[in-house]
């Protein structure tokens, strides 16, 4: 092995341990807020596992060291992104194993990853009785998963990463919000803190009006936030959103998971001042499009069974399942089961849809993207033209995404194959489904709501579950939030890696 | 004798209530609602999280163990109520007589249950939460060894600091 | 010299203070956006 390539492996490792170092960090909130709520158990459990993962991700950097200086390649950018989300489930994973509230270090891993990729499907044993620490770290991990470890670390750890961009491409977001990644990332979390005081007040208040006492509605808008913010889904109690039984508060939370799953760069030119971008942009307008037809196919799925017999509870029960699942946030206000019972096949094939089409693409939000929907009506819309105009007539399709966009056949084509990929996905998770016993219905729901990155359940996720459909959905959490590309990276280079040390010996 | 036979068979008929209220759990309630909507039940969990004011009526969330429903409840049935679930507390466990809503009018479609009587089954206690021996000695040593890849990692961070290179 | 240090001051605050309303405009016309889409769900929903 020649010393360029020595020096390329221990900078992907460098920068992992770094990540890994970022979410070791993490974990003093948690712990913290243990202490504040003399849960010492829970706080001890916090001090341990975050001292794991600092001295993991310190033997890792240690194990890169010199390498800052490498200019990363984009496969190593993509393996850093890849690699750190599968050690940084691994390591936040303890917390909840040392907490006894789950049933296997698999189910803790599960929910690391369900939080990391802001899905929001639970294997939690007893979430009614859970330490306020542990409640803490559930939502924290989704609001840090929202915004991506990576960023995190491009923020506040690491100063100047050769290749930084490649990192931030390979956890699945690729707008260049400023001239540089690490500005661009610093940005992101403006944007995230400033809607953190904004939507914390917002919630106190309407979990005060709810009737939770001050400092409960405190801690719950806290949680809640960042479960909306991050289009995750957790939320403190087993109940959901249903808990609280409160119009006022259900609508807060569709305030702000919606603007949770605008793409950052639509937040940035909002903010600093290009306020019709939010009815010129390609995402937005596609969303609105989107979400207008599948709540008219719900309702009318759901009109048809009499599910519903008045507009509010149509509003609060349908329109709030469908844009929950479209903004892939998860939240609900039903129980899984009463999808299932109830809703129909229509409804829930207007569901399965809104999941798969997703939110904004660099966002929290998941799904194939507005963006790509748009691109691929735009397309369809010239390739149309084309058929009915005489060749001699060339015109150039664009979209408008903060500035107008040619409509040129690189961008279409990645479109197109990030969408297949994300189909394919989702057929393999239905297919895992069906083989693990459950009807094509609930199978092909799950499959939507893990693929999408959502967290609507119809009752396929439970502790019960099959281990084999556990892993499935921890992969196609993971492959799915980075979107493919950093995982496929991943496996590659280890591919690599066990192929060159198989033929040395 | 038969007087009194005919007596307890009027009051029986004057109380329908009494012999068609069912026993049921949460899973049952979920599972099929469409079956008990409407329905008068006895329902009986655990008393967790909040008991939230709404006016001159309070939410009461009741928790069997598998599931926990919203009970719509006067707020002069809740007095007997000391103990709520949460980390460190087993809330009180009550039984509610009431009517089940699958998709209630009042409510916006919430599943819920509006109490008509509430009993105390059993009070709630506290929970401990024991640290076990081993955790003290492991997180001393953990952070010790973190403290020590950590200091060595930044140290070398800061040996090798590189003008900055951003791209 | 200490006016003219004022002077930087209060211009440096009045310009966060703009950028601090423009921001705002634009958390505002987010959230406004949201209802937008609240009040389809709510119209569809009153169909019968």
């Amino acid at each position: 092995m020649t010393n360029k390539q020595n020096g390329q492996g221990h900078a992907t490792w460098y920068y992992i341990g770094m990540i890994v170092i970022g979410m070791g960090l993490a974990q003093y909130i948690p712990l913290f807020t243990s202490l504040v709520f003399a849960e010492w158990d829970m706080a001890l459990n916090f001090l341990i596992s975050s001292s794991a993962a600092l001295a993991t991700g310190g033997l890792m950097a240690m194990g890169g060291r010199g390498s800052q200086r490498q200019k990363l390649s984009w496969s190593q950018g993509m393996v850093v992104a890849a690699g750190s989300w599968f050690f940084g489930m691994l390591l936040c994973a303890l917390p909840y194993y040392l907490s006894g509230n789950y049933l296997s270090y698999l189910d803790c891993c599960f929910d690391v990853m369900s939080g990391l990729t802001t899905t929001g499907l639970v294997l939690i044993q007893d979430l009614d009785h859970i330490a306020n620490g542990l409640n803490m770290w559930r939502h924290l991990l989704t609001f840090i998963g929202g915004q991506g470890m990576v960023v995190l670390a491009l923020s506040f750890l690491v100063k100047g990463a050769n290749g930084a961009y490649k990192m931030y491409v390979g956890e699945g977001k690729d707008e260049r919000l400023m001239p540089n990644a690490v500005s661009t990332a610093r940005y992101i979390w403006l944007i995230s803190l400033i809607y953190l005081a904004v939507g914390t007040l917002v919630l106190w208040g309407a979990g005060i009006g709810a009737g939770l006492s001050v400092d409960r509605a405190f801690l719950h808008g806290l949680w809640v936030f960042m479960a909306a913010w991050s289009t995750g889904g957790f939320a403190p109690m087993s109940q959901n959103i249903l808990y609280y039984h409160n119009a006022f508060y259900e609508v807060a939370t569709v305030v702000f998971f919606v603007i949770g799953s605008f793409n950052f760069a639509l937040h940035y030119a909002v903010l600093t001042g290009k306020r019709k971008e939010l009815v010129k942009n390609v995402e937005t307008v596609s969303f609105a499009v989107t979400v207008t037809v599948l709540t008219l196919i719900t309702t009318l799925g759901l009109l048809r069974l009499h599910v519903y017999p008045d507009a509010v509870a149509m509003f609060r029960k349908g329109f709030y399942q469908l844009i929950s699942g479209h903004t892939t946030t998860g939240f609900m206000t039903v129980y899984a089961r009463q999808l299932y019972w109830e809703w129909g096949d229509v409804a829930l094939f207007a569901m399965i849809l809104a999941m798969l089409f997703g939110g904004g693409a660099c966002s929290t939000a998941g799904g194939f993207k507005g963006l790509r929907i748009g691109i691929i009506a735009h397309t369809l819309k010239r390739e149309i033209k084309r058929m009915a105009v005489p060749d001699s007539t060339v015109s150039v399709e664009k979209y408008h995404h903060i500035r107008d966009v040619a409509l040129d056949d690189n961008v279409v084509r990645s479109a197109f194959l990030i969408v297949t990929a994300y189909v394919v996905t989702f057929t393999l998770g239905t297919l895992a489904g069906m083989l693990c016993g459950y009807p094509f219905g609930p199978a092909a729901f799950e499959s939507a709501s893990v693929t999408g990155n959502v967290g609507l359940s119809i009752g396929v996720t439970t502790a019960a579950m099959p281990a084999v459909l556990k892993v499935v959905y921890i992969i196609i959490m993971w492959l799915a939030r980075l979107e493919f590309m950093s995982v496929f990276a991943l496996v590659v280079n280890v591919a690599k890696k066990v192929k060159k040390k198989c033929a040395v010996s | 004798m038969r007087s009194i036979l005919i007596f307890v068979f009027c009051l029986l008929w004057l109380c329908p209530t009494l012999a068609v209220a069912e026993e049921v759990d949460s899973n049952t309630l979920i599972e099929q609602a469409i079956a008990y909507d409407g329905q008068e039940v006895v329902f009986t969990g655990e008393v967790i999280g909040d008991v939230l004011n709404a006016g001159d009526h309070v939410w009461l969330n009741l928790s069997d163990g598998s599931n926990a429903i919203g009970v719509w409840v006067d707020k002069a049935l809740t007095g007997d109520i000391q103990n709520v679930g949460r980390y460190a507390k087993h809330g009180d466990t009550v039984q509610i007589r009431g009517f089940f809503h699958r998709v209630c009018p009042d409510h916006g479609g919430d599943l819920d249950l509006h109490a008509q009587s509430l009993t105390l089954i059993q009070r709630g206690n506290t929970v401990a939460h024991p640290v076990a021996w081993w955790k003290g000695p492991l997180a001393l040593l953990l952070t010790a060894l973190a403290i020590t890849c950590v200091t060595i990692t930044f140290v070398n961070m800061r040996r090798r600091r590189l003008p900055r290179h951003e791209s | 010299m200490a006016s003219f240090e004022r002077i930087l001051k209060r211009r440096k605050l009045r310009l966060d203070m703009k950028k601090l309303r423009t921001y705002g405009v634009g958390v505002a016309a987010e959230i406004a956006f949201t209802f937008a889409l609240m009040l389809v769900g709510w119209l569809i929903s009153l169909f019968r």
